[in-house]
């Protein structure tokens, strides 16, 4: 049992990678497409009062220019349709398209698109999240009374008498900035008609129902007249999760009747798709002298940008998550999310955990210091238990392991590191010989959703087929489970030989046709492995057992898995229950901070995560590892600039990604597996979860090496500098 | 980009070049600074002048009092030369931390001077070595100190017509001590926030000479020049560091901008300052011993016939060992002339401006940005790329493209990827190591990976992890990239 469950299998898909074969959506164009070129709107909120086409239609390999005017329904979006597709009156952020150029050649698109003449009426644009609450702030839609998308208010307990309790009360607001994905493959892809008239859209994304089920409305068409087909991926992080481009070459060729292509620079895909949402978190809390913490109030304001994408959904996870893994008495959290007239936010990796984390964790270590106490002590007294409520009011799924997950990496601090602790410092180690240069050690827990949450309907299908004679031969599996780089169809490879019990290679896999595949759901919130892996796994067992009933030399199964349903929360009681798995993680890391410039250089981590179950231990290091440079990144570089609307950082040269000299030497995952009582196998999800807890981490390991609080992601040299020249003003 | 490619194979053929087009042409070496310009439109042109066929300028000598250095010297030609460390130590050391191991091999010294930019690294250096410069057109040649060259952001004396013919390092009479010190927001690939460059010479143990550069905080580099009037006759005990160090807010007027606010550069530099005072007082600075430079030979020009047919559009070149001859080549880049023309898919547009190494291949044995080379400079040179493994056996004939005829041979190759059996034992090690998520980077990431592996049979972790500090992979954390690169570089040796 269980020999291809957790086995290192080496990856399919690599062969082509490493050799150059496999192709990317850029790499799909072929001569005598069509070539596509957008043109953004580049202000932030204006009303378009002209918009005149005919120059760049007579330039000579110009095709057509399409506008508002050409889409039959001009509106998209995830959850709430309030984008358009190409906008007709008014533009509400500068990546809003308004026209899309089609022309035989890449060039002649271009220079069509800069004979696009838009005359617009600049509107008053509100481009900061809080004052766009305000009375009185311009409208970013009009038709809405009011720019706030959401408020969401979790209680629990009372929290007067929380506060009247506590022996000590802290007080802190805490600002996260935009992060932009930056998957290595800029957005490309190419459109045709096939020969039975149906749309064909090849692109990368992380849902192809969904990205058929929007193109498909936009067109006014059935969704089985779209086909949505998905070549390498090159990465997503959620950023692939809203529309970007799929939209626009399905319109174009449906439009033209002729094969289009559509590649975007990184300017293009910098300004062109959302972010990781801003947040102002202000936060006060309670606890007891013995380190009970007795009292959360937190108000917490996501800039959602110009439209709604995944906003409301990611707002009430960071409420969730405001208080952390910590089972806290008394609850008082409200989440906003707010439309301003700058990039839209949405869809990335933690989705709302990385920022709930970055004030909460500092909240609890100061806490600790505040106290007197052992930041860590202070964290394992409040942690949630089995049972323990969450802030709506409910126990929190079976299989609680935050417990264990910290203390073991607490040990392995302990046995790998030559540093300390007591009650007084939590870390002391030996110090460069080098005055300026200051090392640390911080410790940070994370809680994060595995799947959808709020009783979004949580639910994947597979189909398996079986092959055999006496025995089974082969097996094919379909499954719509985009594998946009993280290896899920190697995992679910391997799900599905261990149920058949056959040769991994001896399946094939189907999963990147909308046309050929059953919906699984979106390659997002952790949950193929989990989602997908089990209606894999359920659908094997069903097609297997079937098979092993008839004489059939084949038989097949599909399966619709559904996960323990969730909940919306009761707006009355505040009850509810969010979420069905939880991943739960801990990481030590150690800085070196450079007192002269404020850099901070990441020299050790230890990430500890619950995975249930490793399906392939190296894909799941892997994970781990990759999901850390992000987090290092959104931590310390990843500083995403705008002002009044306009992104600053719009290249790969000033919006700056860790490379590898900027990752630590040693980075040490730590994998345990306390199954899952519901994943395939006991797994859960785990892809997320490396970058909760790290920001704060880093922030308390920068305290632990200097002394200095700080309150900004990211906590650039200028922002660590500027707070120790504050701390130490006779000091240089 | 632009519309006239011009490749003199001789300096005097270049100068008349230069004379001719004037002001309208620009001149192209490495390629690195002017590739990123033009598409933003920055200094605009129809007509490139590239000198890259003029290998003769490509040294660092000594001669007479001065260490010359060629207008076709990369940053490599100095970081390779025992003659710059020893008479410019500050300009290797500030060679060492220009971009990544990809851009060093090709953008040149010169280049990077005439740039311009306050923040350009090699200029602190050279100013503070009191540089001249070696400016030559058809009517002949000035000599001009650097510290008399610039304008302005961006603005030179250079005139038109005029080619920035040789840097002269003046060699020090008395006891020098240099360094280069550099502030950048990440450890690679990172433009300066502030640098700064020190060249004290000594007497009796007091400082008998001072100069002081600092760049990023002004128009154009500038010296500390009450830092340097405090230090005359100074011993550099700490006291004496900090002091000079405080006198620079006198000395530069630095701005907001992207990267760094004014405050902030005005407080990391003093604190740089005192620091790199105190740090030359010191023991000597380490000379690398072997800098990773991602090239194994020298570039050399092939016998191909000059490019100087002006009318004629199509450049030849070598690619995976197959020599063709192709249209349409010369006015674009290597990469978008690989994917588009030559069929080549694998080397990959991540960001069109050298910054993500996803288009790494190898020109004439360096490791190269294709985004940032001029395809026309591949003309007469060996190209490899990733599918190197797939390049057609000798005698078969290489058809000539006109960009239609590629798909049947990439289905061909897709058919023998299958397989895998030609993998190369690095291609292999990505594979068990996991090192391929997404893998859009791995091309890339393979091409500098086993350039370094030819450079250096068995580097340790730092030469890899430098040798891939010009390659972003978003995904895998560089963790098991590493990994499969030890795997390999260990076996070698056993």
């Amino acid at each position: 049992m269980n020999e291809k469950i957790g086995a290192a299998l080496p990856r399919p898909d690599a062969v082509g990678k490493v050799n150059g074969q496999t192709r990317y959506p850029a790499d799909l164009v072929k001569a005598g497409m069509y070539h596509l070129q957008v043109v953004f709107a580049g202000r932030p909120h204006a009303r378009i009062l002209a918009l005149e086409t005919e120059q760049a239609r007579k330039l000579s390999g110009v095709v057509a220019v399409l506008t508002a005017a050409d889409v039959p329904y001009n509106a998209f979006g995830l959850i709430d349709a309030d984008q358009p597709v190409l906008c007709g009156d008014v533009v509400r952020f500068s990546g809003d398209k308004v026209a899309v150029v089609v022309a035989e050649t890449k060039e002649a698109a271009r220079k069509g698109a800069e004979l696009v003449n838009v005359s617009y009426e600049d509107l008053p644009a509100v481009t900061d999240a809080t004052k766009a609450l305000e009375a009185g702030a311009p409208l970013v839609h009009e038709e809405r009374a009011s720019n706030q998308l959401l408020h969401f208010p979790l209680r629990r307990g009372d929290i007067e008498q929380g506060f009247a309790l506590a022996d000590v009360v802290l007080e802190e607001t805490f600002t996260t900035s935009w992060q932009e994905h930056a998957f290595l493959q800029p957005e490309a892809g190419v459109a045709y008609l096939d020969t039975r008239g149906r749309v064909v859209v090849e692109a990368a994304g992380q849902w192809l129902h969904e990205d058929r089920r929007q193109i498909a409305a936009m067109l006014k068409l059935p969704e089985d007249e779209v086909i949505v087909r998905y070549a390498a991926i090159g990465g997503a992080f959620g950023g692939r999760e809203d529309l970007s481009i799929q939209h626009l070459l399905a319109l174009a060729a449906w439009k033209l009747r002729h094969p289009v292509s559509l590649v975007w620079s990184r300017e293009e895909s910098m300004i062109g798709h959302h972010k990781r949402h801003p947040v102002t978190m202000r936060c006060r809390w309670g606890a007891t002298r013995d380190g009970k913490i007795v009292a959360v109030e937190a108000r917490a304001i996501a800039d959602g940008g110009a439209y709604a994408s995944t906003s409301v959904e990611v707002v009430k996870d960071i409420a969730v998550f405001m208080t952390g893994p910590y089972d806290i008495p008394n609850i008082a959290v409200d989440g906003y999310a707010v439309y301003t007239n700058n990039i839209p936010s949405g869809a990335f990796r933690g989705f709302g955990s990385p920022q709930a984390h970055f004030a909460c964790e500092n909240m609890v270590t100061r806490l600790a210091e505040a106290l007197g106490l052992d930041p860590l002590t202070v964290r394992l007294r409040n942690l949630y238990r089995e049972g323990s409520l969450e802030p709506t009011n409910q126990p929190l799924p079976a299989g609680v392991s935050i417990v264990p997950v910290l203390e073991r990496c607490i040990a392995e601090v302990g046995a790998r590191w030559e540093y300390t602790r007591n009650e007084e410092h939590s870390f002391q180690g030996p110090q460069p010989a080098e005055a300026h240069l200051r090392r640390g050690v911080g410790v940070a827990c994370g809680i994060k959703n595995v799947g959808y949450s709020f009783g979004f309907p949580e639910k994947s299908t597979a189909t398996v087929e079986v092959y055999g004679e006496a025995e089974l031969e082969r097996a094919v599996v379909r499954i719509g489970a985009a594998d946009v780089g993280q290896g899920s169809q190697l995992a679910l490879r391997q799900i599905a030989a261990e149920v058949l019990d056959i040769a991994p290679d001896k399946i094939t896999m189907l999963c990147d046709d909308s046309q050929e595949t059953p919906n699984a759901g979106s390659a997002s919130a952790s949950r193929l492995t989990f989602m997908a892996g089990r209606a894999v796994h359920d659908a094997a067992k069903e097609a297997r057992k079937r098979w092993s009933f008839t004489d059939d030399y084949q038989e097949q199964a599909t399966i619709t898995y559904r996960a323990p349903a969730t909940t919306s929360i009761d707006p009355e009681t505040h009850t509810g229950t969010p979420n069905y798995c939880y991943g739960y993680s801990a990481q030590a890391v150690e800085v070196e901070v450079n007192l002269l410039t404020g850099q901070v250089q990441v020299l050790r981590v230890i990430s500890v995560h619950d995975v249930g179950k490793a399906i392939n231990m190296q894909q799941v290091t892997g994970q781990v590892e990759g999901c850390l440079a992000q987090a290092l990144g959104y931590a310390l570089l990843e500083h995403f600039q705008v002002r009044d609307g306009q992104i600053l950082t719009s290249h790969l040269s000033t919006y700056l990604l860790p490379t590898v000299l900027d990752m630590p030497v040693e980075i040490t995952p730590v994998i345990l597996e306390l199954a899952d009582p519901h994943g395939p196998f006991g797994a859960r999800g785990m892809a997320e979860m490396p970058l909760v807890p790290f920001a704060p981490a880093v922030a308390h390991a920068i305290h632990n090496a200097s002394g200095i609080w700080l309150t900004q992601q990211p906590m650039t040299p200028e922002r660590v500098l500027s707070a120790l020249a504050k701390a130490r003003p006779n000091q240089l | 980009m632009w519309n006239t490619f011009l490749q003199p194979i001789s300096l005097d053929e270049a100068l008349a070049l230069a004379g001719e087009y004037g002001a309208s042409a620009r001149l192209i070496a490495g390629g690195t600074d002017v590739l990123v310009e033009l598409p933003r439109g920055v200094k605009p042109t129809d007509t490139l002048i590239d000198l890259s066929a003029l290998p003769e300028l490509d040294y660092v000598r000594l001669d007479g009092a001065f260490l010359t250095i060629g207008a076709l010297a990369t940053h490599n030609t100095i970081l390779q030369s025992p003659l710059s460390w020893q008479h410019a130590l500050s300009l290797a050391q500030a060679c060492q931390e220009v971009g990544a191991p990809q851009i060093r091999t090709r953008a040149t010294v010169a280049g990077n001077l005439l740039t311009a930019s306050p923040a350009n690294d090699t200029i602190p250096p050279l100013l503070a070595l009191d540089a001249q410069l070696v400016l030559a057109s058809s009517a002949g040649e000035r000599t001009l100190l650097l510290s008399q060259f610039y304008r302005g952001v961006r603005r030179t004396e250079l005139q038109p017509g005029e080619i920035l013919r040789e840097i002269r390092v003046p060699l020090s009479a008395g006891a020098r001590r240099e360094l280069f010190l550099k502030l950048g927001l990440r450890r690679a690939q990172a433009i300066s926030v502030v640098n700064l460059a020190l060249a004290l010479t000594f007497a009796d143990g007091l400082v008998s000479e001072a100069r002081v550069t600092l760049g990023c905080v002004a128009p154009t580099v500038v010296r500390a020049s009450s830092v340097e009037t405090f230090l005359l006759g100074k011993h550099l005990d700490p006291e004496i560091c900090q002091q000079a160090a405080q006198l620079v807010a006198h000395d530069c007027a630095p701005i907001d901008d992207v990267r760094a606010s004014a405050s902030y550069r005005l407080l990391a530099l003093t604190n740089l300052l005192a620091h790199g005072l105190t740090r030359l007082a010191g023991k000597a600075e380490t000379v690398p011993a072997h800098p990773v430079l991602l090239q194994t030979s020298q570039p050399t020009r092939s016998p191909a016939p000059p490019l100087r047919d002006l009318e004629h559009d199509s450049i030849q070149t070598t690619i995976n060992g197959q020599t063709g001859r192709f249209a349409h080549a010369r006015k674009k880049t290597l990469l978008n002339f690989l994917r588009e023309d030559a069929g080549l898919t694998g080397c990959k547009e991540g960001c069109a401006e050298g910054e993500c190494g996803a288009c790494t291949v190898w020109l004439n044995g360096q490791a190269v940005m294709s985004c940032l080379v001029p395809a026309a400079q591949a003309h007469g040179a060996n190209v490899k790329t990733i599918e190197f493994q797939y390049s057609r056996s000798p005698e078969q004939p290489v058809h000539e493209t006109g960009a239609s005829d590629t798909s049947d041979a990439s289905q061909n190759l897709a058919d023998i990827a299958d397989e895998g059996r030609y993998l190369q034992p690095l291609q292999r090690a990505f594979i068990e190591c996991g090192a391929v998520q997404c893998g859009f980077c791995i091309p890339g990431m393979l091409m500098s990976g086993a350039k370094l592996l030819e450079e250096c049979l068995r580097p340790d972790l730092e030469q890899m992890r430098n040798a891939l500090s010009g390659n972003l992979c978003r995904c895998t954390g560089y963790r098991k990239i590493l990994d499969a690169l030890a795997q390999v570089g260990g076996s070698n040796h056993e």
